[in-house]
């Protein structure tokens, strides 16, 4: 019992991982119908740049400047890969330039950071404390408040502000926004922003207890995206609760099964999920219109 | 996007009869191949060129059935690599456990091959686009770690190393080889040549075969391709397993001829460099794919080489420039789009001179051609090539000969004029959420008749359509179609079902099969009178080409019937709109159909245009066809119908002739409100 409960407080962390990770899906595909293949190379570049900036600002400090430079990235990635392709209407385009410019993104960091696996001091202590005879590590605590805390912000954003009330108008209708006088592809380029600042935020916050390297985010860009597809592309904090079951089948599959298989339950969910109900758990199926 | 107008492009309608080149192209093309790939060994005697050739062969194999999958049925597939690697393992271990050779490895790799193709189509049956691309990409990444975790089947991350491939086993029948040792080393060579042959043999009849027009027009209207009874399911399995068994082939091929399997060569990167050479050749052809195979192998090795890379930037940005200047100089309109690029082939020039290798951003070059693929050459370079050289489009017509007409363009439907029903519909309910689009309604169509169905807009006529064609089931309710061998239930059953039982509409936003011209896409509409299998698509045998005849002439004859018969060979999508609508009739027609409805035909429709379908739709209730008629055009209405059923608010209000109805106070008050009511409300 014990040692289920271990596993499970250790799967909770890694899903809200892949929570924000998908929440990040989640806001490019509610504002212009796509998204960015090429997130985990974002949340890989986060954590790099992170590692860079770290002996010179401090854990702390680094974490805004990621900020901004996700932000940054996200505004590249929609100028370069998204806007071209949505014009000319090619949904084939936009999957390939994003996944192109995935490809540029870790070719680049490869040559700049190296190929090997770096480790990412860890701002707090390494020692796991126990709370009711499980051993949590702090940087666990770390991640859970700090995802949560990311997603919040930027819920409350998205009520509170005007640049956020358009960000919901264009996801609600695209056309009405447009003809309410927004900008809607401002909208969609600050949709792909804070997209992949939330990714490169993932990034630091899980850097410390994984290796960083440029092929860090592959693997975890597409398990959150079947947690994206669990909790529904459409729905908001559905991915909190797919996340959590994602994150706990893993540990519950790397500790009974095997850690090589680790990564299959959630990548056989995708499919399972899909096959079955394509909308996703949480998600309302759409009416076809002829 | 089904209703752009096109008068540019429809201004220059391609004629008739094919220009004599384009009906060459594919046999010239395909004797350079052959003698190519025959002299090559024999001029180019070193084993590491042969070896390469070999290589592209393999990836063309490959990249050929990857293009069934994206270039015919339109569906973004990034699980190939996982495809090539089950084929490759499948060989291997064959190898490793059993001692069988090359032949025994290559059934296997196409049989497992395709056993995963049908798994992977499950859920490409119902998803598109970037969700089959994330479950392709799953698919992928779970082949390789299955793979790596398998050791007792796999050997795990070791891999497998093969001996030299033996093709033909001359010892069996105690003989040497004729053509002696040099020969022996060249099997592999013209074995994997011969299966690249066969490859280009085998697409090439499978897409132009009714097989073929299904993947087309599963990617251009799903909807539409259900509803001319031709099941979207089906033939989305049929591609996939196509493609997989190509990819089994090739992997099996592959760990044959590089004789080493190991899970790290079957990944993400591979899969993107499949979909690269396919976009870059040019989609739904065969030579863009080998085009695009000899790119990706080739590049590797033109990168290691910088002075090599150095010369080539040199000459791209030299050609930039002159490109660049040219548009500014002509004040061309596109000339700052295109200065992105330019600026970006100049600036790789100096790039490549500073850097000493160019192999560790082997990546970047291959991200940075997908994005200009992508952006500045979507459809390949064959599809830029047959842009500019129109001798070199392919030629739509079977051996680019015309078609004539022939056979009646209708089959006549027996019972006109009968007192039973033809269809009869028995409180239908259809309801979305808290929406009642239908509320019961009851609506009863005799044969021979053209049946009126208005209604303001929102009352629920589209909806009885779309009930009637099984898009939508309803919630209650009953739908019966008489039909000679009895009555059958309609409600409840799929709309490629109800097609197939004589049932066959047009939409009110066009859904026509956009890149495939006007003959092929009655054809899609004729696909149930095709009754070869696969096989017979694959062996090309006389049934088949029988078939192919005798349904072009029926289909030119239809293309005649609804004046369409000079624009056979035109892609639907450059047609104007007028025709559009009308080759959605003659689509229609195709299936032979008892019931046809027509969902708002005169539509955007200019008054000539208006009297010529007027005139079509009374032929077609000539021929003993029944139609069921929704238009807002009240005079189209009123000329053409024996009987209207007028719905309001989900409810049917009255029913009669054109010209009971036009007087029923009901109908009125439906469409322009009750004096009554208005004044009620003021006062309240």
């Amino acid at each position: 019992m014990a040692i289920l409960l271990q596993l499970i407080a250790s799967g909770v962390a890694v899903g809200m991982i892949y929570a924000a990770i998908a929440f990040g899906y989640q806001l490019t595909f509610a504002t212009s119908k796509t998204l960015n293949f090429g997130q985990g190379e974002a949340l890989a570049l986060g954590a790099l740049f992170g590692l860079t900036l770290v002996p010179f600002t401090g854990y702390w400090l680094m974490i805004p400047l990621v900020l901004v430079f996700g932000f940054a990235l996200g505004a590249v990635v929609e100028r370069l890969g998204v806007r071209p392709a949505v014009k000319i209407k090619s949904e084939y385009g936009w999957i390939m330039a994003t996944i192109a410019l995935g490809i540029i993104f870790k070719n680049v960091a490869e040559n700049v950071w190296g190929r090997d696996d770096l480790k990412f001091p860890s701002p707090l202590p390494e020692e796991a404390i126990q709370v009711a005879g499980i051993r949590i590590l702090p940087m666990e605590l770390l991640i859970v408040a700090g995802a949560l805390l990311m997603m919040l912000a930027v819920e409350i954003f998205n009520r509170k502000s005007i640049w956020g009330k358009a960000v919901v108008a264009t996801s609600n209708d695209i056309d009405a926004a447009g003809l309410m006088g927004i900008n809607t592809q401002k909208v969609i380029t600050l949709s792909y922003s804070i997209s992949a600042m939330t990714a490169a935020f993932a990034g630091v916050l899980v850097a410390p207890v994984t290796l960083t390297g440029a092929t860090m985010g592959a693997v975890l860009a597409l398990k959150a995206f079947a947690v994206a597809i669990i909790g529904g592309l459409e729905s908001g904090l559905g991915v909190i609760v797919g996340g959590l079951i994602l994150g706990v089948a893993e540990t519950l599959t790397g500790f009974y099964i095997s850690t090589g298989y680790k990564d299959v339950p959630g990548l056989i969910l995708l499919l399972v999920v899909l096959s079955i109900r394509p909308v996703g758990l949480f998600g309302k199926a759409v009416i076809k219109k002829v | 996007m089904a209703q752009t107008l096109a008068p540019n492009s429809a201004a220059a309608p391609a004629p008739a009869s094919a220009p004599g080149l384009s009906r060459y192209a594919g046999l010239i093309g395909t004797i350079l191949l052959v003698a190519f790939l025959a002299a090559f060994p024999h001029v180019v005697t070193s084993s590491y060129y042969i070896h390469l050739v070999v290589v592209i062969a393999i990836y063309a194999i490959l990249i050929l059935g990857l293009d069934i999958v994206v270039g015919y049925t339109g569906q973004v597939s990034l699980g190939h690599a996982g495809l090539f690697g089950v084929g490759a393992y499948g060989a291997a271990v064959l190898f490793l456990h059993f001692k069988l050779g090359l032949w025994w490895g290559i059934l296997a790799g196409i049989g497992v091959t395709s056993a995963f193709g049908v798994l992977l189509a499950v859920p490409a049956l119902r998803v598109t686009g970037p969700y089959l691309a994330m479950v392709t990409l799953a698919f992928g990444t779970i082949v390789q770690i299955f793979i790596n975790e398998l050791t007792p089947l796999t050997n795990g991350p070791l891999g497998i190393t093969l001996p030299p491939a033996r093709v033909l086993d001359f010892s069996l029948i105690g003989m040497q080889a004729p053509w002696g040792a040099a020969g022996r080393k060249l099997e592999f060579y013209y074995l994997t040549c011969i299966a690249l042959l066969g490859t280009i043999l085998v697409v090439n009849r499978v897409v132009r075969s009714p097989f073929g027009r299904a993947f087309e027009a599963l990617r251009d209207s799903p909807i539409a391709c259900d509803c001319m009874g031709v099941s979207v399911y089906r033939y989305k399995v049929y591609a996939f397993v196509i493609s997989a068994a190509l990819a089994g082939l090739a992997g099996a091929l592959f760990a044959w001829s590089e004789r080493y399997v190991a899970p790290n060569s079957y990944g993400f990167e591979l899969t993107v460099l499949f979909l690269l050479a396919v976009t870059m050749g040019g989609r739904k052809s065969r030579a863009g794919p080998i085009i695009g195979a000899a790119i990706i192998v080739m590049m590797p090795n033109i990168l290691a080489d910088i002075e090599l890379v150095r010369i080539m930037a040199g000459l791209i940005a030299a050609v930039a420039l002159v490109v660049g200047a040219l548009a500014f100089l002509r004040r061309q309109e596109n000339r700052f789009a295109i200065l992105v690029p330019v600026v970006l082939c100049l600036a790789f020039f100096p790039a490549t001179l500073a850097l000493q290798s160019v192999t560790d951003f082997r990546l970047t070059v291959f991200g940075l051609m997908i994005l200009f693929v992508v952006y500045y050459l979507p459809d390949g370079i064959v599809g830029f090539v047959r842009e500019k050289i129109p001798a070199l489009r392919p030629a739509h017509t079977a051996e680019g000969k015309s078609v004539q007409a022939a056979g009646a363009a209708l089959s006549v439907q027996s019972g006109r004029g009968g007192a039973d029903p033809l269809l009869r519909v028995e409180q239908a309910l259809m309801q979305f959420g808290g929406l009642k689009a239908l509320a019961g309604v009851d609506l009863t169509v005799r044969p021979g008749t053209i049946h009126g169905l208005i209604g303001p807009n929102g009352s629920g006529k589209s909806t009885m359509m779309n009930v009637l064609t099984g898009i939508y089931k309803p919630t209650a309710g009953s739908v019966t179609l008489a039909r000679a061998d009895g009555s059958t239930r309609l409600d409840g059953r799929t709309p490629s079902e109800i097609a197939a039982s004589g049932v066959a509409r047009t939409f009110q936003n066009v859904q026509l099969f956009r890149e495939m011209t006007a003959l092929e896409n009655v054809l899609v509409g004729l696909h149930h009178s095709f009754r070869g299998n696969i096989f017979d698509a694959i062996l090309g045998t006389p049934r088949r080409k029988r078939e192919e005849r005798e349904q072009r002439a029926r289909a030119m004859s239809i293309l005649d019937f609804v004046g369409l018969g000079a624009l056979a060979q035109v892609e639907a999508r450059n047609l104007p709109y007028g025709k559009q609508r009308l080759l959605e009739i003659g689509r229609a027609l195709a299936l032979d159909p008892v019931l046809l409805l027509l969902d708002e035909p005169a539509a955007g429709l200019t008054a000539p245009d208006i009297a010529e379908l007027t005139a079509i739709i009374r032929k077609i209730r000539d021929a003993g066809i029944t139609v069921i008629l929704i238009e807002h055009h009240m005079d189209v209405v009123m000329g053409l119908c024996d009987r209207v059923s007028v719905l309001d608010f989900g409810h049917k209000i009255a029913e009669g002739s054109a010209r009971e109805v036009q007087q029923d106070p009901k109908v009125v008050e439906a469409y322009l409100g009750s004096p009554v009511a208005d004044e009620e409300t003021t006062h309240a």
